[in-house]
């Protein structure tokens, strides 16, 4: 699904990507930890599109993006959800939900508010995320946590083939936490999903095979237990004694 | 089924007054006051179409008055040019088409450039001086300083069989006010769409938008044609009612349809009508000598509706819960 | 060759003044994120102490040292009474330094009425450039900008207040944390901004006729200059002054005034969307 090839990129003089190489299979959730700088963010906005490698290939279902713009990426089914929650504050739950299910549609479709059957699909993640009630609310008004589910429902409804969710737990209570890491196992199940996060238990909870980045480069690749386990792991990133 | 919502909305109530008042308005006033309520409909029309990109799009336009006066003047040119009977269907045509295309075109370098937020009231301001000096400088087709005046009277009508002459201040009014209604509902089906929502959402964040797969470049140069051709329109119906001239396009001019726009409530569409209205109306109070201290308390209240009021008076009527008379969206 | 020369010269001494006007705006908007288009009137203010000086019978010389200070006093107000309060509102800021513009324009028309004044010119004469015959007041300008810039770029890089400025500019939460009075560094930066537009506009007092209507035209053109340069950035705004004014100039010599500045404007919009952070970005 998606496919990272020796990718290089440099801002001034700090090198940021220095031939990193990932892949990751149609259906799998891949969690992506390493310490702060690393570049975890910046691959994020490497795989969107929003900054441009120097060098190296990024593969969408086979397809080079490299070249792409921000929204034809997105187009290409790439959904992408901030570390902090990044909703439209000023319009309303459904609203923004109705901005996410629909945006890969054409000018005619938008200014006939033709939604083709989005509908059912936005109901369907009200009700999962229990939103019913809030549904016209303003969205600025609602809670951290319940903004930072609502992004995840936009994300969800925006049809994506591939899922980039950076930090989806910061900012959460542990209850939150806990319930986030079930809605991801959840609604997710199946996606090819990308998770950035530094919160161990949700790495835990997660059952996920686990990519460490160190400096631009893929440190190793395991499930938790055999990262957890892994002494050059635990001795930059878990800050655990030698 | 009418009866029934009639009780139970207030709002219907004072809309249907209020449209009758406007319908009955000329027969009750002389031609003087029919054509300066015409004017100022016309202004709010102008208005209107600020609110579209400035209120909703969250684009800021210091140069609308360009749209406006290019409006005009391709009404007056077009006029001018086709002495045929029925020309003045084309010429409002044209009045909207050119306007929209001098957008389009500056949407394309600007938006597709990423030039957004306050540079994009920065360049259009700076380009008001261009548009005033490229009309002064071809004054064979514009008449230059003294303006655009010998072009045939607008007409409406059926040619040959039943014309109207625009130059009629009641005429003028009765088209003004279908005009302004029609593009009042225009623009509220426009931002009540998923269109408007998606226009909305880019005035908070467009690059979140971009990442939901919307080529919010192009969205934005649609809205923000739109939106010129409602200007030109407007400015293509003040043609019977006012001169053509370079004026029309001066900073002031679009320095007070940010006024306007801001003293009615942004982003409430029925609010650049309120806004226009009272503030011209207040204009009306000072006469011509005082042009400076007009303009000095335009400028204050500027400061002071960003300052202490920034909703507007539609915003504050919102908020003291009379929402059964102003007609807008709960959002 | 006296023409290649001369016209040389001129795009320098346009670019000087562009640099000029422009650098007080370039250091509002780095510095506070605000877009200042009370600028123009700054500039005009600056222009009007010259010519009140010269009205007193005065020298012009203390207009130019009276317009820095009266207008940076001016600034510091501004940015006390309205700018502080709209610091998160960029877009309201715009209208609002729109409304001061206004204001500014109509007080100086109650005071001094509508028509134009002149000043004294400050220095007579011409001066030997490579054989050439060339007005020793141009060349006045282009010192006077060369001077100011040395001057604002040793204050931003070599002294405190300019590493407070930068520090604020980097992160405001941070330097606030560390103890600066970032509330006290706004108001200083955003006067010595002003103070800058109104010295630029008391130089510029001889060249030009003094209207109030005079800082819309250094206004836009300031801004233009700042957006072609690289928002934001000193080196942006030389860069930018350079292209402008020597592009104007240049144009000029070939066509009217009058279609030069169109001409520029446009190009400006193109060069926008060919690299929309500017040359130097």
């Amino acid at each position: 699904m998606l496919q990272i090839e020796n990718l290089h990129k440099r801002f001034g003089g700090l090198t940021v990507m220095d031939g990193l190489n990932i892949n990751v299979a149609e259906g799998e959730t891949r969690c992506i930890i390493g310490p702060n700088g690393t570049g975890k963010t910046t691959l994020f906005n490497l795989i969107t599109g929003k900054i441009k490698p120097d060098s190296g290939a990024i593969k969408i279902g086979g397809r080079n993006v490299v070249s792409r713009r921000v929204y034809e990426i997105a187009r290409l089914g790439v959904s992408r959800k901030f570390q902090s929650p990044t909703i439209f504050g000023d319009l309303t739950v459904e609203d923004n939900l109705i901005i996410a299910a629909t945006g890969r549609r054409n000018f005619t479709d938008l200014i006939l508010s033709r939604r083709h059957g989005a509908e059912s699909r936005i109901e369907e993640i009200l009700e999962k995320l229990e939103f019913g009630e809030f549904r016209n609310d303003r969205s600025g008004d609602l809670s951290h946590g319940q903004r930072q589910w609502l992004e995840i429902g936009m994300v969800l409804l925006n049809e994506p083939d591939l899922i980039l969710l950076d930090e989806p737990t910061a900012g959460m209570t542990l209850a939150e936490t806990a319930r986030t890491a079930d809605l991801i196992r959840q609604v997710l199940h199946g996606k090819t999903t990308l998770v950035i996060e530094h919160d161990i238990a949700f790495v835990r909870r997660l059952e996920a095979p686990v990519t460490v980045l160190f400096r631009g480069k893929v440190m190793c690749e395991g499930s938790f237990e055999d990262i957890a386990e892994d002494e050059q792991v635990r001795r930059i990133y878990l800050g655990e004694n030698p | 089924m009418i009866n029934n919502v009639l009780y139970k909305q207030p709002k219907f109530w004072v809309l249907g007054i209020l449209f009758l008042a406007l319908c009955a308005f000329p027969q009750v006033t002389s031609g003087y006051q029919t054509s300066l309520l015409a004017k100022f409909l016309v202004f709010g029309i102008f208005a209107l179409s600020l609110d579209l990109i400035w209120g909703y799009s969250g684009i800021v336009n210091f140069g609308h008055a360009i749209f406006f006066g290019a409006g005009a003047y391709a009404m007056g040119i077009a006029l001018k040019y086709l002495p045929f009977a029925g020309a003045t269907y084309f010429a409002v045509i044209f009045a909207i088409l050119v306007p929209m295309l001098i957008g389009i075109l500056l949407g394309y370098f600007l938006f597709y450039g990423r030039v957004g937020g306050v540079f994009f009231g920065v360049v259009t301001l700076a380009l008001t001086g261009v548009v005033q000096s490229i009309i002064i400088i071809s004054s064979d087709l514009t008449g230059g300083m003294n303006g655009l005046f010998d072009f045939a009277p607008p007409k409406l009508g059926i040619p040959g069989l039943i014309e109207f002459d625009l130059y009629s201040p009641t005429v003028a009014y009765y088209t003004v006010l279908a005009a302004a209604i029609g593009c009042y509902l225009l623009a509220r089906y426009i931002v009540n769409s998923d269109f408007g929502r998606v226009i909305q959402a880019i005035r908070e964040d467009e690059d979140r938008v971009e990442y939901l797969g919307y080529n919010v470049p192009f969205l934005k140069v649609v809205i923000f044609a739109i939106a010129c051709g409602m200007a030109g329109f407007s400015g293509a119906l003040y043609v019977p009612l006012g001169f053509i001239s370079p004026d029309l396009l001066s900073i002031e001019r679009s320095a007070v349809v940010l006024v306007w726009v801001a003293v009615g409530g942004r982003g409430t569409l029925i609010g650049a009508f309120v806004g226009t209205l009272a503030v011209s109306y207040m204009q009306t109070f000072l006469s011509d000598q005082f042009v400076v201290l007009w303009l000095l308390f335009i400028g204050v209240l500027a400061i002071l509706v960003i300052l202490i009021w920034p909703t507007g008076i539609v915003g504050f009527a919102k908020r003291y819960s009379l929402r059964s008379i102003f007609p807008f969206k709960q959002s | 060759m006296e023409a290649l020369v001369i016209q040389t010269l001129n795009g320098v001494s346009l670019a000087s003044i562009l640099i000029l006007t422009s650098l007080g705006l370039a250091v509002i908007f780095g510095m506070l994120g605000v877009v200042n288009l009370a600028h123009g009137e700054l500039f005009m203010l600056g222009a009007y102490a010259v010519a009140t000086m010269s009205k007193l019978g005065l020298s012009p010389w203390w207009g130019l040292l009276v317009a820095p200070i009266v207008v940076g006093a001016i600034g510091m107000l501004i940015e006390r009474t309205i700018i502080r309060r709209l610091y998160h509102r960029p877009i309201d800021t715009l209208l609002a330094t729109w409304g001061v513009s206004i204001v500014i324009r109509q007080v100086v028309r109650l005071i001094y009425g509508t028509g134009h004044m002149s000043s004294t010119s400050l220095m007579v004469g011409s001066t030997t450039v490579f054989g050439y015959e060339y007005p020793t007041y141009r060349l006045f300008v282009i010192l006077v900008t060369v001077l100011v810039v040395l001057l604002t770029f040793f204050l931003y890089f070599k002294t405190t207040f300019g590493l407070k400025i930068r520090l604020v500019i980097s992160n405001r939460s941070m330097a606030r944390a560390l103890g600066i009075n970032t509330s006290k560094t706004d108001m200083w930066a955003f006067g010595i901004a002003s103070a800058l537009g109104g010295l630029a506009g008391a130089i510029m007092s001889p060249l030009v006729t003094i209207d109030p209507e005079m800082g819309l035209a250094f206004l836009a053109k300031g801004f233009i200059v700042v957006i072609v340069g690289g928002i934001g950035s000193l080196y942006g705004v030389i860069a930018g002054g350079a292209v402008i004014g020597g592009g104007e100039a240049a144009i000029s010599f070939l066509l009217r005034p009058v279609v030069a500045q169109i001409i520029i404007v446009l190009l400006a919009v193109v060069i926008i969307r060919v690299r929309p952070k500017g040359i130097t970005g």
